[in-house]
């Protein structure tokens, strides 16, 4: 990629102080999201997926669970002028302005991301006031325009509809019009078409590439299903724990996953499209996922990795092994062979 | 299926009333299932798939007597469940248990894991009173979980862990057919695969028949003998495994795997086939209810109700035009 990355994440760390004692949910983790760039960024739950979004939104630190977050690293984030800002040591009032500006998101559940009592044209609206300015009867327009673009039908009678009003799907293109209303550098997708029918999935996973290809915008979209990742991202960053265990190019990571975890996921997802005798088969990964409390010593994944060698996976944390094509892997036994 | 039927459904149907209807003699009526019929053999394993509100939950309920239908007969063994009294009722009971999709709001928070899977050898007299707690604990192995957990809470588990009590309850009264309802939804990918390969181990030594829910064919396929599609709470197709998933015959059957996305990115596909967004609340039932947003609608088709025809081979689809479709890519 010749053009410099819209958001490099650097060493973030968040640790989360509890009742029961420190949580370490993300731990070092370092990536970039290019220009015009789909990253899936994988992961169970207790991965810290989910939270890497909410820093990079700057949704911690403001209340609830965020409240006793303490985050550390860097995220240099190139705004429209070309200038880095670090979104960490942002203030309040700058954060405001990037957020919904520069920054959409989109979450996982679009009957409580919205707000019940508002009209969803005047939910758009009130974001194209805010920042973009417009006046009542422009942003009312403008709203109409943009619920078009996200696949709505009939957009001007929908724009007087409130949310219940609305299906699963339908909600989900409101929540994307909302998300792109003042053309983000970079949409943060979770889960979004986790609580959806497939059917209804496979619609909104078009939307989404059109609208990247129209916008060149770049996305981060978090989700734990590698049948979407194939169909939608560009590069992969795997989490595990809180760590990072391998970044690659979609097709890499496919072909040819290092670290034996995303090989265990890889090969959890039911095959329906292979003959018939290996119709939905799925293989079984041991163990389940450790308690955030008390990760285990070295690699995280080793207690329930079936190529772990005592005395060297529960010893150091590996370090992230570089291949060539922008691969990375942390991996003692891979590393090694 | 020359054996009788260990569970079947003829042709049930259940109505709901909506809500906030201001002349309660004219209320309006939600049609959740619509004349279904389905027939469960021993040790068999049925895969009930369809999108949300197609009925699916509520058709396992009527087969579990959880809910009586508006019309039609549910028959354990050949005989109506409605004429089951008495002692024979709780046999029935016992004999017919669910696995529910959500392990963190189905176990009480308030019970240790051992009073959890106990309640239902106490309510059903299975043992000595002084020999269940043992049986509890070789409940537990059953399910993979050590007998320590008897004395722990539902909060201190995973979501794997709490599925795996809820299939040791279940497993309890030693029931001979299981509805899993989701069982494996709310689970994380690497733990999908564990629970499915319990199901099937205990389906092998058990010989437990199953209806397994899900909206996610490719969570319930592996474990399926035979799949049933449900539509807007109507049955819309019904075969074995291989005939649903390598010729699917109706046209939502064939967007439903047309949408599922295939995890290699060499094999991007073009984007499926434009369905309408969601199905409508209340479709005309007067024709074929996945008409306004079949891709290969006719006039035809909002006249009358498909009917369910079945080939030879035991495969069968509800739709006017399915002898005139391009096969299935």
């Amino acid at each position: 990629m010749t053009a410099p990355p819209l958001l490099q994440l650097r060493d973030l760390s968040v640790d989360f102080s509890t009742d029961m004692g420190i949580v370490h949910a993300v731990d070092r983790v370092s990536f970039d999201i290019g220009t015009d760039e789909i990253v899936a960024l994988v992961g169970e739950s207790g991965s810290g997926k989910s939270v890497i979004a909410q820093a990079i939104m700057g949704l911690l630190g403001v209340g609830g669970a965020g409240r006793n977050a303490r985050t550390s690293g860097q995220l240099r984030f190139r705004g429209r002028d070309g200038a880095a800002i670090d979104l960490l040591t942002l203030d309040a009032e700058e954060r405001r302005r990037l957020r919904g500006r520069d920054i959409g998101m989109v979450f996982q559940e679009p009957m409580t991301a919205l707000n019940p009592v508002l009209t969803v044209g005047e939910q758009i609206a009130e974001l194209l006031r805010v920042h973009a300015g417009l006046t009542r009867a422009q942003a009312a327009a403008e709203a109409v325009a943009r619920l078009a673009e996200v696949g709505i039908a009939a957009p001007a009678e929908r724009a007087k509809s409130y949310p219940h009003q609305m299906s699963g799907g339908m909600r989900q293109r409101v929540l994307i019009a909302i998300a792109m209303a003042c053309q983000p550098l970079l949409l943060i997708a979770d889960e979004p078409t986790t609580a959806l029918d497939v059917t209804v999935q496979a619609q909104i996973l078009e939307l989404m590439r059109t609208l990247k290809r129209r916008t060149r915008m770049s996305v981060l979209f978090i989700t734990h299903d590698f049948g979407i990742v194939a169909e939608l991202a560009d590069r992969v960053v795997v989490l595990y724990a809180g760590r990072m265990v391998e970044e690659g190019s979609a097709t890499d990571i496919f072909a040819s996953p290092r670290h034996p975890y995303t090989e265990g996921l890889l090969g959890a997802v039911p095959r329906l499209d292979l003959a018939s005798d290996t119709i939905g088969a799925v293989a079984i990964l041991p163990g389940t996922a450790p308690d955030p409390l008390a990760f285990p010593a070295g690699c995280r994944f080793h207690p329930r990795c079936t190529h772990a060698r005592p005395g060297l996976c529960d010893g150091k944390a590996p370090a992230m092994t570089a291949l060539a094509g922008a691969r990375r892997f942390a991996c003692h036994v891979r590393a090694s062979a | 299926m020359s054996a009788q039927p260990l569970i079947a459904a003829e042709a049930v149907t259940k109505e709901f009333p909506l809500q906030g209807s201001m002349l309660p003699w004219r209320a309006h009526r939600f049609t959740a299932v619509e004349n279904v019929s389905i027939a469960i053999a021993p040790g068999e394993v049925l895969g009930l798939v369809g999108e949300s509100a197609s009925g699916k939950s509520t058709l396992g309920r009527i087969l579990l007597g959880l809910i009586q239908p508006s019309a039609g007969t549910v028959r354990f063994r050949g005989t109506d469940l409605r004429a089951i009294g008495g002692g024979e009722r709780r046999a029935m009971r016992r004999a017919l248990q669910i696995i529910f999709q959500d392990p963190y709001a189905s176990l009480d928070p308030r019970l240790t894991i051992g009073a959890i899977v106990r309640e239902g050898l106490d309510i059903h007299g299975i043992g000595a009173p002084g020999a269940r707690d043992v049986k509890v604990a070789h409940l537990l192995g059953r399910v993979g979980l050590d007998a320590g957990f008897a004395r722990r809470y539902p909060h201190e588990l995973s979501g794997g862990q709490r599925q795996r009590v809820g299939i040791a309850r279940a497993l309890a009264v030693e029931p001979t057919f299981i509805v899993g309802d989701e069982p494996v939804s709310a689970l994380d990918v690497s733990i999908r695969g564990q629970i499915l390969a319990l199901l099937a181990e205990l389906r092998r030594s058990m010989g437990l028949s199953m209806l397994l829910i899900s909206h996610d064919i490719g969570a319930i396929s592996q474990l399926s003998d035979r799949i049933a599609v449900l539509y807007a709470g109507r049955m819309i197709e019904i075969g074995s495994r291989s005939q649903v998933l390598r010729t699917p015959r109706h046209p939502y059957t064939r967007a439903l795997l047309a949408a599922i996305p295939v995890p290699d990115p060499s094999r991007r596909r073009a984007p499926p086939p434009a369905l309408t967004d969601g199905a409508s609340a209340s479709p005309d039932r007067a024709g074929c209810v996945f008409a306004p947003r079949c891709p290969h609608v006719r006039p035809a088709c909002t006249g009358s109700v498909p009917p369910l025809t079945v080939l030879e081979s035991g495969h069968g689809t509800a739709c006017l035009l399915q002898d005139e479709l391009p096969p299935a890519a």
